[in-house]
């Protein structure tokens, strides 16, 4: 990793620490005003719960955004470090999010955990997260020796997936906030897929049928 | 470097695929571990020097086709896994009530007055509009408004279907839909003069009495709000209402009715002499007695739910049937007053209660007799009977079972005849008439000899699920068939005049197919399984039978009622139903299924629970404490109910873990509770998941301990006890 690529990866991960840190200390100070034990619980989860989904669904549109990134002044390096940070900050706060929950109005009830298809599938997602978290640091990938690395991370998608299916079958959820998030995101995905076909297309027709491109 | 990124992830995914479909376990965790082993095995393979291999489109496509098939042959399967099944519906109930302003019901009645609950967060004044007219509304506090709907005042939809709420908040005007229900006339149980040769029925849907005569329909009189039950009083027919507080004596020859005070709530009526008795909806189990001669009034107050009365050889003595207490009642006149002097029990409620002409004897219709009110432990069980019960004495002289195997058994073991006894006659001869809804039958059964003298097949003569039976004299039987619109004449087997008062089916294709839909559902809702049991056998006429079942659970659990469930998915207390559809599932897994095949009955059966309304509240006909209820709002907005009982349908719609709300009930670690509408909690003792709790107060009170049901703490003892006031007449 170069001097620059380390000093922007140090830069988005200060920023987001300082930020997950102030919206935290509110989740929190909001938390402690609630007297009701059930709501500062179900506060507490659907506050986590949200942020980590906002850090996950930030790093999945850092790429497909890139155009408009770079328009607004955000050169590729950055973007490469607001990303990783943005995954990084998602798993921790998913983790976050099921210690919340489990520990609180869940007690612990692996019963449930296992049997609720919604609870089984953030679960599934955390454990994804948790293992694209522990991948995301060079040293470790280095003594893996991993030469997968992108097929692993490409389960981000999946654990969006799984996120969405967690979100949408939980019992507090606002179902029209999360449709439209969701549908946003896809939207997101769906444009990157499309404008990558293009620019293949476009790449095709550009090359001479030796394979080299034309001037 | 970027084909061996796009090799490896070709090869990944088809491994992956391949593995799943080779474990067959068609769950999204399982696909995601079968992902991650294939890397580990690409991962390995490189390490002992392998490549992955180069995958072409059209390999990739065979290779998948194995995977594809599985999850094709297993989408049911993988759906329901997901928790997915239904969702659309979960998910449809849902994103209506969070769309504020949001209204609760979502099905509007175009028979009967009705409250409706708007909610508007953080606004103070609503308008609604409904057909072109306002529709009046009270502020309740919390953006919560209550609406009421009558369609004597309001108008009635001309049709069934959707209809559009104009609402106005100071946000501007929002437009919100309601299903309206455009029932159809539904003759149920008749009062007949054998003498005269008539007969009357009241249709509650309608507001008519339809009265008949030997050979078919005489006349279809329009009567009070919503009748439910008549009585033969001399020359005349008293007709008892659930929203008018008069009876009417409506005299046989025509005429102006008289009209008696009685209150509102009328469920059954009965006549001995001059004298009727009036039986009234409500936990105080009120009667009223009225002398017919005088028209003297006294009121018995029967101290628990009534819901069926009799008189006795005499007119003073009475005999009541407690739904709740699943026992009988005998209550004699004496100098002070009427006054109980025996109880029967029966240990379920009587279905149905008639005497003999003499009094002497009373018939009760049952799914099971146990006098020491023990619960039966056994999987679903009902065993149709008929009880002979001497007034006297007050005792079981006679027991008669009447579920059996005829000859249109196509299965071993299947019950087919007598099921679903629903209404009985006494004849003079010492014979019964009886109409089974469960396997379109009457009979004409002579009890002295245990046999069956006459049967009728209904469905015959076009009148399915026969409610309702009376002999008109010179040997024709009456028959009613609610869900049909059909009164038929039959003697000597045969039809000899018939009172269409609703549409055929084939005219109702072509002009109401959603009325087609609700009649077949209500059919399939009264039709007997060949275990002999019918949603009926249990959701007595879409209610409760009030009785705790073995239904296959750890605990006996309380029938709970199908009535104003729509809009609510997921069902069932475990939420495990998403849909109304899934109810028909249990036929099948648990009742061997019906005897008849046909296609559609999930979605009849749906739309027919969808449209039954819940029992009208308490304040709905006898007025409201405005002041009272804004206070129980407040408590409840207070002690943070609406986290999870979120208005305007006071119920978010979600699940919980039972021990997160109560960690200090034993219940098992799986178990998962649906959170419940509290609209119509009035009528739905005893309460929580396993009907611990017999009162409201005492589900806060004394089944909290962990303090976790609600923020009680929140409230002081009289905003307790506002709330709980609010809570009982919702």
């Amino acid at each position: 990793m170069t001097g620059g690529a380390a000093h922007e990866r140090r830069r988005a991960a200060g920023l987001l620490a300082a930020a997950t840190f102030v919206v935290g200390a509110s989740v929190g100070a909001i938390a402690l005003s609630l007297p009701y034990p059930l709501e500062r619980e179900v506060w507490l989860a659907r506050a986590s719960g949200w942020m980590a989904l906002v850090a996950l669904a930030g790093a999945l549109c850092v790429t497909p955004l890139s155009g408009p990134l770079e328009a607004l002044g955000l050169p590729a390096a950055r973007r490469h470090a607001t990303r990783r940070a943005l995954g990084v900050t998602s798993a921790w706060l998913a983790l976050l999010h099921a210690a919340v929950a489990l520990s609180t109005y869940l007690s612990w009830n692996w019963a449930v955990v296992i049997r609720r298809p919604h609870l089984r599938a953030g679960l599934v997602a955390a454990a994804v997260l948790a293992l694209l978290l522990a991948t995301s640091y060079p040293r470790v990938v280095r003594a893996l020796r991993m030469t997968t690395w992108k097929e692993l991370h490409r389960l981000a998608y999946v654990a969006a997936l799984l996120t969405a299916l967690h979100v949408l079958q939980s019992p507090f959820a606002d179902r029209a906030l999360s449709l439209v998030f969701f549908g946003g995101l896809l939207a997101v995905g769906l444009g990157r897929l499309l404008g990558r076909r293009r620019i293949r297309g476009t790449d095709r027709s550009a090359r001479d049928p030796r394979g080299t491109p034309r001037p | 470097m970027r084909r061996s990124v796009h090799r490896n992830q070709v090869a990944a995914i088809l491994l992956a695929l391949v593995a799943w479909a080779v474990l067959g376990d068609l769950r999204l965790w399982s696909l995601v571990a079968c992902y991650l082993g294939a890397l580990l095995a690409i991962e390995g393979a490189r390490r002992l020097g392998a490549a992955a291999p180069t995958v072409g489109p059209f390999a990739a496509a065979v290779v998948a086709l194995a995977p594809a098939a599985l999850v094709w042959q297993g989408r049911g399967e993988l759906l329901e896994r997901e928790g997915l099944r239904g969702a659309d519906h979960e998910l449809g109930d849902r994103l209506r009530l969070e769309r504020t302003p949001s209204l609760a019901p979502p099905v509007l009645f175009a028979d009967r007055p009705q409250e409706l609950y708007a909610y508007a967060p953080g606004e103070e004044a609503l308008e609604a509009t409904l057909l072109g007219g306002a529709l009046p509304g009270v502020a309740l506090g919390h953006g919560l408004f209550r609406l009421r709907y009558d369609p004597r005042e309001n108008g009635r939809p001309e049709r069934s279907g959707p209809v559009e709420v104009a609402l106005r908040t100071s946000r501007g005007p929002a437009s919100r839909t309601l299903e309206a229900v455009v029932p159809l006339a539904h003759p149920r149980v008749p009062c007949a003069d054998a003498e005269r040769g008539l007969a009357a029925i009241p249709s509650e849907e309608t507001d008519e009495l339809i009265v008949v005569d030997r050979g078919g329909l005489r006349a279809r009189l329009p009567v009070g709000d919503g009748p439910t039950a008549c009585a033969v009083v001399g020359d005349a027919v008293l007709v008892a209402h659930r929203f008018e507080p008069t009876a009417w004596l409506v005299p046989w020859a025509g005429g102006a009715p008289r009209r008696i005070a009685v209150g509102s709530q009328q469920v059954h009526a009965s006549a001995r002499g001059d004298r009727i008795a009036i039986a009234l909806r409500g936990p105080r189990g009120r009667v009223r007695v009225i002398d017919g001669a005088s028209g003297h009034l006294e009121t018995l107050e029967a101290g628990e739910e009534v819901d069926r009365v009799v008189f006795g050889p005499d007119p003073d003595t009475i005999v009541l049937s407690r739904p709740r207490a699943a026992h009988l009642d005998r209550f004699r006149r004496g100098p002070a007053g009427w006054a109980r002097d025996a109880t029967l029990p029966l240990g379920r409620p009587a279905v149905t209660l008639t005497s003999d002409a003499d009094g002497a004897r009373v018939w009760a219709a049952v799914t099971d007799y146990r006098p020491s009110g023990a619960p039966r432990e056994a999987n679903h069980f009902i065993e149709d009977q008929l009880l002979a019960i001497d007034v006297g004495s007050f005792e079981v002289i006679g027991r008669y079972p009447t579920a059996r195997r005829g000859d249109a058994q196509d299965a071993p073991g299947g019950l087919d005849s007598g099921v679903s006894p629903v209404d009985v006659r006494a004849l003079p001869a010492g014979d019964l008439l009886i109409a089974f809804a469960g396997t379109d039958e009457v009979w004409r059964f002579a009890p002295s000899r245990g046999e069956i003298v006459e049967r009728i097949d209904t469905a015959a003569v076009d009148a399915p699920r026969p409610v309702g039976v009376a002999d008109l004299g010179e040997g024709v039987t009456l028959v009613t068939s609610p869900s049909r619109g059909r009164v038929a004449l039959v003697a000597g087997g045969a039809l000899v005049g018939v009172a269409d008062v609703a549409p055929a089916d084939a005219e109702l294709a072509g002009r109401d197919p959603s009325a087609l839909r609700r009649r077949r559902g209500e059919q399939v809702f009264y039709e007997g399984t060949r275990s002999g049991v019918s949603c009926h056998s249990c959701h007595t006429h879409g209610d409760t039978d009030h009785v705790r079942h073995d239904i296959g659970q750890t605990t006996l659990l309380y029938t709970l009622s199908t009535r104003g469930v729509a809009g609510t998915a997921p069902y069932l207390r475990d939420a495990s139903n998403p849909r109304l559809q899934d109810l028909i599932e249990l036929s099948r897994t648990h009742l061997r299924g019906f005897r008849q095949a046909r296609p559609g009955r999930a979605d009849d059966l749906a739309a027919f629970v969808e449209a039954l309304p819940g029992h009208p509240a308490p304040g709905l006909l006898d007025g409201r404490d405005v002041d009272l209820e804004r206070r129980g709002v407040d408590a409840f907005f207070r002690a943070r109910c609406d986290l999870c009982h979120a208005p305007p349908a006071f119920t978010n719609l979600g699940r919980l873990p039972s021990r997160t709300l109560f960690p200090d009930h034993e219940v098992s670690a799986r178990q998962i509770l649906d959170t419940p509408s509290l609209i119509g909690l009035h009528g739905s003792a005893p309460f929580l998941h396993d009907g611990r709790a017999a009162t409201v107060a005492e589900v806060l009170e004394e089944h909290d301990d962990a303090g976790r049901h609600g923020h009680r703490a929140a409230l002081s003892d009289e905003a307790l006890a506002d709330l709980v006031a609010f809570l009982e007449r919702l």
